[in-house]
């Protein structure tokens, strides 16, 4: 059994946040560790078809206690979010706009359950604010990363020139498929089309394999080089990421990262962060998890694949953190 | 924030979620109620549901935000509720606030897109003040394809083809089974009730004002449609509204809906004399 309890806590700008905490009723079962699920993009503490809330139910009856809340100036919390696309805040939040708010959570986790260990979730923006608070405080022991983005976000990126593989490849076939379609021919003569996107995809070159690009490798100090010219460089690779990604698994806190398999984040972390990245952590793969769920999109709709990550996570959970 | 209390409150076996915007000054006598739009735009409405409630608490009106069963924070499954559950928790929500805030002498009711349904069908079921539909559902058949639609481009962005298509997803749910939109399962009796909406072909029998206000982001003209519903609602304003469509996944951000607010709070002023 667990109680479900609406929570205000303060941020360091003294903003209230708004929150629900589950916390399981029977204390002798209760875990060490506490699990914060940290809202996707603009949405709230529910979460796209409240996933969050199911998440957090799993959890809860794991013995864990979840905390889920909203960011400064998103759902029911105090605060503005200045801005006016979408893309831009997205990008903004992927450069850890709500890292202090994650710190305000713990704080008060710590404060009112007397737990000091947590564990952080989110889907997409919500995961990689919890790599960058995680890589950066010792209290964060693991990462529940659903679709991680890898790449900067912006309304001013032109996204045809960072086109993954694997999404030019989608992009081709549906082209081709609507080669017989005269709405589609209409519409490529009618001027509204994006040219050089399209251009960009029919014809773009193969991308160097991975043994082909330029090696990178860690610092002694922990950080990692960037080659000058090599492709990542080259890419929107936020480098946030793979300097959060490098600080968590080298200071032995684990990850488990899942993604869609028809999600266009899956290829970006596939062929700009991991295949290039990957012999770096050749020694740490205990400490990285990585699944992807089939059939499945950004936002986990489909209830199939929702049960297998709830499953996948539960147990993930169960295994490292009892 | 100190006058907003987040708290459950009971409607028969389970329990809802809500938040009361308490009022910085004391009661006007006029308390609202606020109704959410259906499903995912719940999400996208929310920011704005939240400045409009900090809005009408500033001016000295009590506000209740709340989910209805099986949405948001309220307990139960999304499949779970339905028509009936859904009018049946804004009453709740309506005696509710009224329990909460002493001085309330009537209740009006504020909602988007299906909540503006919602809100039109409780208020002909409920002894209410006054009614703001905000670009409400009038067409609930039409409004339960555009859901299934959803559930079409779901399929084809994940299996690059419709495996089940309209037909057969309206056959699922008639044997009983529960169709995903963006996530959210849909149960036949739901989709029954929605679906068989007309509110323009209906009476409703409110005694109080009303404010029906078309929402689109090239500045009108008001559809046929909800100037027939105007002339179904006694003492009722039909206006238009430039506004994006903020209940909706769009390139811009849309935490105010600063127009759509003007207007409301103008109406109320201009009702209270």
């Amino acid at each position: 059994m667990v109680d479900i309890v609406p929570v205000i806590m303060k941020n360091r700008d003294g903003l209230s946040l708004y929150g629900m905490m589950h916390i399981p009723k029977d204390s002798s079962l209760r875990k060490k560790t506490a699990v914060i699920l940290l809202s996707p993009g603009i949405k709230s503490h529910i979460g796209p078809h409240r996933l969050y809330v199911n998440m957090a139910a799993s959890y809860a009856k794991e013995g864990y206690v979840v905390l889920r809340f909203d960011f400064h100036g998103l759902g029911d919390s105090e605060g503005d979010v200045e801005g006016t696309f979408v893309a831009d805040i997205y990008g903004s939040i992927e450069q850890g706009r709500y890292v202090h708010d994650v710190d305000a959570a713990m704080a008060y986790l710590e404060k009112e359950q007397g737990i000091g260990r947590f564990v952080l979730g989110g889907l997409c923006g919500g995961a990689m604010t919890g790599l960058i608070a995680g890589s950066g405080d010792s209290r964060v022991v693991g990462l529940i990363g659903l679709g991680i983005p890898v790449t900067n976000a912006s309304n001013q990126v032109n996204q045809s020139k960072y086109m993954t593989e694997g999404q030019a490849a989608s992009l081709r076939t549906s082209y081709f498929e609507k080669i017989r379609d005269v709405s589609a021919w209409k519409r490529f003569f009618s001027f509204e089309s994006d040219y050089r996107a399209i251009w960009r995809i029919l014809f773009r070159k193969a991308p160097p394999s991975s043994t082909q690009r330029t090696a990178i490798s860690a610092a002694p100090d922990g950080s990692i080089k960037h080659p000058e010219g090599n492709s990542v460089n080259e890419s929107n690779v936020n480098m946030l990421f793979p300097q959060a990604f490098h600080k968590m698994v080298f200071s032995s806190r684990k990850l488990l990262l899942i993604f869609s398999e028809m999600d266009r984040l899956y290829w970006e972390f596939d062929e700009k962060f991991w295949q290039p990245y990957k012999q770096i952590y050749r020694n740490k793969l205990n400490f990285i998890d990585i699944r992807i769920l089939k059939n499945a999109n950004h936002i986990i709709s489909f209830p199939d694949s929702q049960k297998e990550m709830l499953g996948w996570t539960c147990d993930w959970l169960r295994g490292n953190y009892n | 924030m100190k006058n907003e209390i987040p708290f459950f409150f009971r409607n028969g076996t389970y329990r809802l979620f809500g938040i009361l915007h308490k009022p910085e000054m004391q009661p006007r006598g006029i308390a609202y109620v606020l109704c959410y739009p259906f499903a995912e735009e719940r999400l996208w409405a929310q920011r704005v549901f939240v400045d409009f409630a900090r809005e009408l608490a500033r001016r000295g009106d009590p506000v209740l935000r709340f989910d209805f069963k099986g949405n948001g924070d309220s307990e139960g499954n999304f499949e779970d509720g339905d028509v009936e559950t859904f009018l049946s928790d804004i009453g709740c929500a309506m005696r509710t606030l009224k329990e909460k805030v002493p001085g309330v002498n009537s209740v009006g009711l504020i909602g988007l897109r299906l909540g503006a349904t919602l809100a039109a069908l409780a208020a002909d079921q409920n002894d209410g003040s006054r009614l703001i539909l905000w670009d409400p559902i009038i067409d609930g058949n039409q409004y339960m394809q555009e859901i299934l639609r959803s559930n079409l481009m779901t399929q084809t962005a994940i299996f690059k083809e419709i495996q089940r298509d309209r037909r057969r997803l309206v056959q699922d749910l008639t044997e009983g089974k529960t169709v995903n939109a963006d996530g959210y399962e849909i149960s036949w009796k739901l989709y029954e009730g929605i679906s068989d909406i007309r509110l323009n072909e209906r009476t409703i029998r409110h005694g109080n004002r009303c404010l029906i206000v078309q929402i689109d982001n090239r500045g009108g003209p008001i559809r046929e449609k909800i100037l027939d519903l105007g002339r179904k609602i006694a003492n009722s304003s039909v206006v238009n509204v430039r506004e994006e469509p903020f209940w909706r996944e769009i390139m811009t951000y849309n935490g105010k809906a600063e127009n759509l607010c003007r207007t409301t709070l103008e109406w109320m002023d201009s009702c209270d004399g």
